[in-house]
């Protein structure tokens, strides 16, 4: 139970990089449009 | 005159939303694929992590490609698409070192060691850092971009070791469960579904993400005259 709550965490880590990229990027694109 | 500043495409902002579905599959298929005998759930990690580790290379070789491009034709649109990619495989490299730390530390017992594999991605990252500051450092467009085209051209020699290296030097690290040398794969089906399907996704991802940059970086070459 413990390995399942901990590997859902690595995932929801890099999922909130690579949406926060995402929003990184739109935001630049946004900002310098 | 005022120039017309690119803006993401239909194809870009498609090619994204896609990604992101597809990474949703990607998250079913990997919780619902059974545990691995030895390690448990924790082998779960393994999808994303190889899906990281892959578009990370694929990002260098197309760096490096599109750098190769840019010392033939000296089209700076070669140079944005190469400096992008090389951007998000640095970024993809770091997720994928970091999601192996984070498997590492249950299952060897330690989140890093100075084995073949991982010291030579080190040495992968230390390259792509070098490369975004010899960027930094010239002022020059032309120059700059000659400069980093031979980073990326050079950098990439260092990606077929690091794939290698786990069958040249065995040490502590696995083997590839997709083994392209023996044409084999040590995986069973459904875990085989999880990793192809979140490697769709990476890979989706990452080329929306490439075009994004290259957008941004297209605005900014324009307004240092470099563009075209």
């Amino acid at each position: 139970m413990g390995n399942q709550v901990f590997v859902l965490v690595v995932y929801l880590a890099t999922y909130a990089f690579l949406f926060g990229y995402l929003a990184y990027l739109l935001a630049r694109l946004r900002r310098e449009g | 005159m005022e120039r017309a500043r690119p803006r993401p495409d239909a194809l870009t902002l498609g090619v994204l939303v896609l990604g992101f579905l597809v990474l949703l599959m990607g998250l079913y298929l990997a919780l619902s694929a059974p545990p691995d005998r030895q390690q448990g759930y924790l082998v779960r990690i393994l999808y994303l992590h190889v899906a990281a580790a892959w578009t990370g290379y694929l990002a260098f070789i197309v760096a490096a490609v599109y750098a190769l491009l840019y010392l033939v034709t000296n089209r700076p649109a070669h140079d944005r698409v190469s400096a992008a990619s090389a951007e998000i495989g640095l970024w993809l490299s770091l997720l994928m070192v970091l999601g192996g730390m984070m498997w590492a530390r249950p299952t060897w017992g330690v989140y890093w060691v100075w084995e073949p594999r991982l010291t030579s991605v080190a040495v992968m990252i230390a390259i792509y850092a070098g490369y975004f500051l010899v960027r930094q450092a010239i002022e020059d467009p032309e120059m700059r971009a000659k400069a980093a085209a031979a980073v990326a051209i050079l950098g990439v020699i260092n990606i077929p070791i690091t794939y290698m290296s786990v069958y040249w030097w065995r040490s502590i690290h696995q083997t590839a469960s997709i083994d392209l040398i023996n044409r084999k794969v040590h995986m069973a089906p459904a875990m085989l579904a999880a990793l192809l399907v979140n490697l769709l996704a990476f890979t989706l991802i990452y080329l929306g993400f490439v075009r994004l940059k290259g957008y941004l970086a297209a605005r900014q070459a324009a307004k240092e005259g470099f563009d075209g």
